[in-house]
C-alpha cells in the first residue's frame, strides 16, 4: 500500500456504502484513512460494518493534514463549502455529481483549484463507459452520417433513498429528477454534442422538486443543425436509453449498456448490429466503474494527470441545468381534471 | 361545520399520491402526508408540501405523528410486519389521539382469486383461499372493525384492479400485451373489477364526509361492468395494437393452477431440495458441500439398478406437461381473470352518496393522456 493514495471519504450515506467506500476498499491505488461524517454515527456505522481500521471523525479539519485527496458524497448543497475548505488546504478533491449546485459555486472552486495548484475530479461515472467513449469516437468522425435528430429517456418508479432525503429538497439537491439523475445525462451531452444554442425545457414542479421534465434542444455547430429531446421520470419506469436518428444509421445505447451500441442500418431497419470497442481487454470489463473513478483520481494525484471530467466541464452541466430552470414551463398534465386556482398560485 | 385535518398514512404509493395530489389541488383542506421512506415520493415532492417520515413499527412516531389530526387515511402497504404491527400502531395511537374518522384501505383479495357467485356484495363472509395477502387484509380488516367498536368511527375501503394515471396494473398490463405474453380467458368476457384511482380517492373524500355507514366494509368499483375483452381493447386501441388478443379455456386454467398448485406443495418442495440446482446452489456453504459429497459417494457406491431404483424413488418419475404456448399462467394478470364476479359498488352509492369524479369518457381520456405522455 505504499503507493496507494491516502484518501478521506466525507459523507458516510447511501452512495459512499453502496458505491465509493466498496471502490475504496477494492483498490490496491487506495488507502483509506478516514471516513468523515457531521454525524459521527454514521461513519461509525460503515466502519464497523466493513470492519475498518481507518479513523472517523466528525470533522474533517483533524484529518485533512493526513490524506492526499478527499471524496466528497454529501448532500449537493454541502459540495461548495466543504470542496472549498479542502481545496484551501492544497488537496485535491472528487466531488460526487453534481459538483455544486449553482455555476457561480463551480467556477468559484474550480479558480480556486488552480490557485492552489489542487484539481478537481466530478463523480460522473458513466463517462468511463466505453460504450461512452466509443460513441464520441464515432461522432466525431461522422460515423453514422448528418444527424437529424436524438432522444433520450431514463425513468424509474421511485427508487434511490439517500439516508438525510435531500433529494427532494430544492435548497439542498438543486432541483428535482434533472438534478438528480439527469445531471449525467447532461455531462454526456455536452461531451458529445456540444451545448445546446436553444432550449425548451418544461417540468412538472408545482413549488417542490420536478419529478418529471422534458426537453427540446436545438444544435448548429460542428457537428450540423440537429434537434433533441429528452424526458426524466422518478415517477415512470422508462424505455431507459438513448437513440440516435443519424444520415446512415439509427443508433441506441441502452442505459444499462456500458459496452456496446447497437446500429440499424437506415436503409434496412429490421438488421440490427450491436458493436464494441476490441479494446477492452477481460480485466478491464470486470472494473466497477466507481473504481475506476477513483483510481483515476488516485493516480492523478501522483502523476498529475488530467480528470476525465475536471470541475471546469462539470460546471457546464451547472450551467445547463441554472439555463433549463430559469427558462422552465410548466409541463402539461391533462390527466389531472381537478386543478384549480391552487395550481397558479403556487406555480 | 366539521373540518377534517386528515392524517395520510402510506402517502408516497399509489393510492396515496393521489389522494395527497387531489387533497392539495382542492386547497380546502387541512392534511399532512405521512411517509415511510424518500424513495417513492418523487410524486409528491414536486408540491410544496412537507413530508412527515414515519416508521410506523415504532408507536412513539406514529402517536406523535397524529397528535392534533382528526381523521385518519390508512393506504400503507408493504411486507406482513408493516401492514399488521404497522397497522396496530396505527389504530392504538388513533384511539389514543382521539381520532374522529378512520379510513381503511382494503381489498376484495379476501374473497381470494375465485370468490363465489354470493360475493358480488359486502354481505358475503370473506374467503381468501390459499391467497396470502387475502388473508393478511382480512386480519387488518378485523383490526378495524374492532378499532370502530372501541369507539373510532371506521369504514373499510375495498377497491379492485386500480387503474388510471400511475397505474403499475395498467403499465403491467401494457407490458405483457406489447411483449404478446397476455391472454383472455373465455375470451374475455369475466369482469376486470376496476377502479380509476381518482374515483377510489372520491370514494375516500365522500366518507371522510360521511356521518353515516361507519363500521362497514364497501367494495369500490366502477359503477359501468368492464370485461377483461373491453379492457384489453381500450388498451389495443390507445397504443394502436392491431393483433388479436389469443383465448383459452378458464377449466383449462384452473387446471394448470392446480398442477402449479400441487408443485408447491410438500412434494413439490421435496423435490426440490433432491433436486441437482438447490444442491449446486447450497453447495456455497462448505458444511453442506462436504455433506452432499459424502452421501453422492455413497449413492455412486451403489451397482447401477441400486441406483436407478433409488434416483426413481427419491425424485418420482420425470412428468412432461404439454406445452402451453408459452402461456404462464400463474401469471398475475391472467390469474386475475379467473374471478366471475363482479363486486358491486351499489352499497357505498346508496349509502354513502357516492358518486364517481370521472365517468367513461374521463376515465379513458386522462389514462390515455398519462399514457402518451410517458411515451408509451
Amino acid at each position: 500500500m505504499h503507493n496507494a493514495a491516502k484518501i478521506a471519504i466525507v459523507g458516510c450515506g447511501l452512495i459512499t456504502r453502496s458505491a465509493h467506500l466498496p471502490a475504496a476498499l477494492r483498490s490496491p491505488k487506495i488507502n483509506l484513512i478516514a471516513l468523515v461524517d457531521s454525524q459521527i454515527e454514521n461513519a461509525e456505522v460503515l466502519r464497523n460494518t466493513f470492519a475498518l481500521n481507518c479513523k472517523i471523525s466528525r470533522n474533517l479539519s483533524e484529518i485533512i493534514d493526513e490524506v492526499e485527496g478527499v471524496v466528497i458524497a454529501t448532500p449537493n448543497d454541502t459540495h461548495y463549502p466543504i470542496a472549498k475548505a479542502i481545496l484551501e488546504k492544497k488537496v485535491p478533491v472528487l466531488i460526487e455529481k453534481p459538483i455544486t449546485t449553482t455555476y457561480e459555486d463551480a467556477i468559484k472552486l474550480c479558480k480556486l483549484a488552480e490557485t492552489n495548484n489542487a484539481f478537481i475530479s466530478v463523480g460522473y461515472r458513466t463517462r468511463y463507459y466505453p460504450s461512452v467513449i466509443m460513441f464520441k469516437r464515432l461522432l466525431d468522425r461522422a460515423y453514422f452520417g448528418r444527424i437529424n435528430h436524438f432522444h433520450y429517456e431514463f425513468g424509474t418508479h421511485g427508487g434511490w433513498a439517500p439516508v438525510s432525503g435531500y433529494n427532494l429538497d430544492r435548497e439542498k439537491s438543486g432541483g428535482g429528477v434533472l438534478v438528480v439523475s439527469g445531471t449525467h445525462f447532461l455531462d454526456r451531452m455536452l461531451y458529445w454534442f456540444g451545448e445546446p444554442k436553444e432550449i425548451i425545457y418544461r417540468d412538472d414542479s408545482y413549488g417542490g422538486v420536478e419529478a418529471n421534465c422534458k426537453a427540446e434542444l436545438f444544435f448548429e455547430n460542428k457537428l450540423g443543425v440537429f434537434t433533441g429531446t429528452f424526458f426524466m421520470s422518478k415517477t415512470t419506469k422508462l424505455k431507459n436509453k438513448f437513440i440516435l436518428d443519424a444520415e446512415s444509421y439509427v443508433c441506441e445505447l441502452s442505459e444499462s449498456e456500458t459496452e456496446r451500441i447497437s446500429l440499424s442500418p437506415k436503409n434496412d431497419l429490421d438488421i440490427k448490429m450491436e458493436i464494441y470497442s476490441n479494446t477492452i481487454t477481460d480485466n478491464e470489463q470486470k472494473i466497477d466503474y466507481f473504481q475506476r473513478q477513483i483510481e483515476e483520481f488516485a493516480e492523478n494525484i501522483h502523476q498529475r494527470g488530467k480528470p476525465t471530467i475536471d470541475g471546469w466541464f462539470a460546471a457546464r452541466s451547472v450551467k445547463l441545468i441554472e439555463e433549463m430552470y430559469k427558462k422552465r414551463l410548466q409541463l402539461d398534465e391533462p390527466w389531472i381534471i381537478y386543478k384549480n386556482a391552487a395550481v397558479s398560485e403556487h406555480v | 361545520m366539521f373540518e377534517p385535518r386528515i392524517a395520510i398514512f402510506g402517502a408516497s404509493g399509489f393510492v396515496g399520491s393521489a389522494l395527497v395530489e387531489r387533497l392539495f389541488f382542492d386547497n380546502t383542506y387541512n392534511f399532512k402526508a405521512l411517509i415511510h421512506s424518500f424513495g417513492n415520493a418523487a410524486r409528491l415532492a414536486r408540491l410544496p408540501i412537507n413530508l412527515t417520515p414515519v416508521d410506523v413499527l415504532d408507536f412513539d412516531l406514529v402517536n406523535k405523528a397524529l397528535s392534533g389530526y382528526d381523521v385518519v387515511v390508512n393506504c400503507l402497504r408493504g411486507g406482513n410486519a408493516l401492514m399488521i404491527k404497522g397497522l396496530k400502531n396505527i389504530i392504538k395511537a388513533s384511539q389514543k389521539n382521539k381520532v374522529r374518522k378512520f379510513i381503511h384501505i382494503g381489498s376484495i383479495a379476501i374473497y381470494g382469486n375465485n370468490p363465489p357467485p354470493g360475493s358480488s356484495c359486502e354481505t358475503a363472509p370473506p374467503q381468501p383461499g390459499s391467497n396470502s395477502y387475502g388473508i393478511m387484509k382480512i386480519k387488518q380488516d378485523e383490526m378495524v372493525f374492532r378499532l370502530h367498536a372501541s369507539g373510532v368511527p371506521s369504514i373499510i375501503l375495498c377497491p379492485s384492479n386500480i387503474s388510471g394515471p400511475y397505474s403499475v396494473f395498467v403499465m403491467s398490463a401494457i407490458e405483457k400485451l406489447l411483449s404478446k405474453e397476455i391472454v383472455l380467458i373465455d375470451e374475455g368476457r369475466y369482469p376486470a373489477n376496476l377502479v380509476h384511482v381518482d374515483n377510489l380517492v372520491e370514494a375516500i373524500l365522500t366518507a371522510i364526509k360521511s356521518d353515516e355507514g361507519w363500521g362497514e366494509r364497501y367494495f369500490i368499483n366502477e359503477i359501468e361492468k368492464t370485461t377483461w375483452k373491453e379492457f384489453y381493447e381500450e388498451l389495443k386501441e390507445i397504443l394502436n395494437i392491431k393483433r388479436e388478443l389469443v383465448s383459452i379455456s378458464r377449466d383449462e386454467v384452473m387446471e394448470q393452477l392446480e398442477k402449479t398448485k400441487n408443485s408447491n406443495g410438500f412434494m413439490g418442495n421435496l423435490r426440490v431440495l433432491r433436486s441437482m440446482e438447490f444442491r449446486k446452489a447450497m453447495s456455497i456453504l462448505p458444511a453442506f458441500k462436504k455433506i452432499d459429497n459424502f452421501i453422492a459417494d455413497i449413492f455412486f457406491r451403489q451397482k447401477p439398478d441400486i441406483q436407478n431404483k433409488l434416483r426413481h424413488k427419491l425424485m418420482g418419475p420425470v412428468i412432461i406437461n404439454k406445452e402451453t404456448n408459452g402461456i404462464n399462467v400463474s401469471d398475475p394478470l391472467i390469474r386475475v381473470q379467473i374471478r366471475r364476479v363482479y363486486h358491486s359498488p351499489e352499497k357505498i352509492v346508496s349509502k354513502l352518496n357516492y358518486t364517481p369524479l370521472l365517468d367513461y369518457q374521463q376515465r379513458r381520456k386522462t389514462t390515455e393522456s398519462w399514457l402518451r405522455f410517458v411515451n408509451c
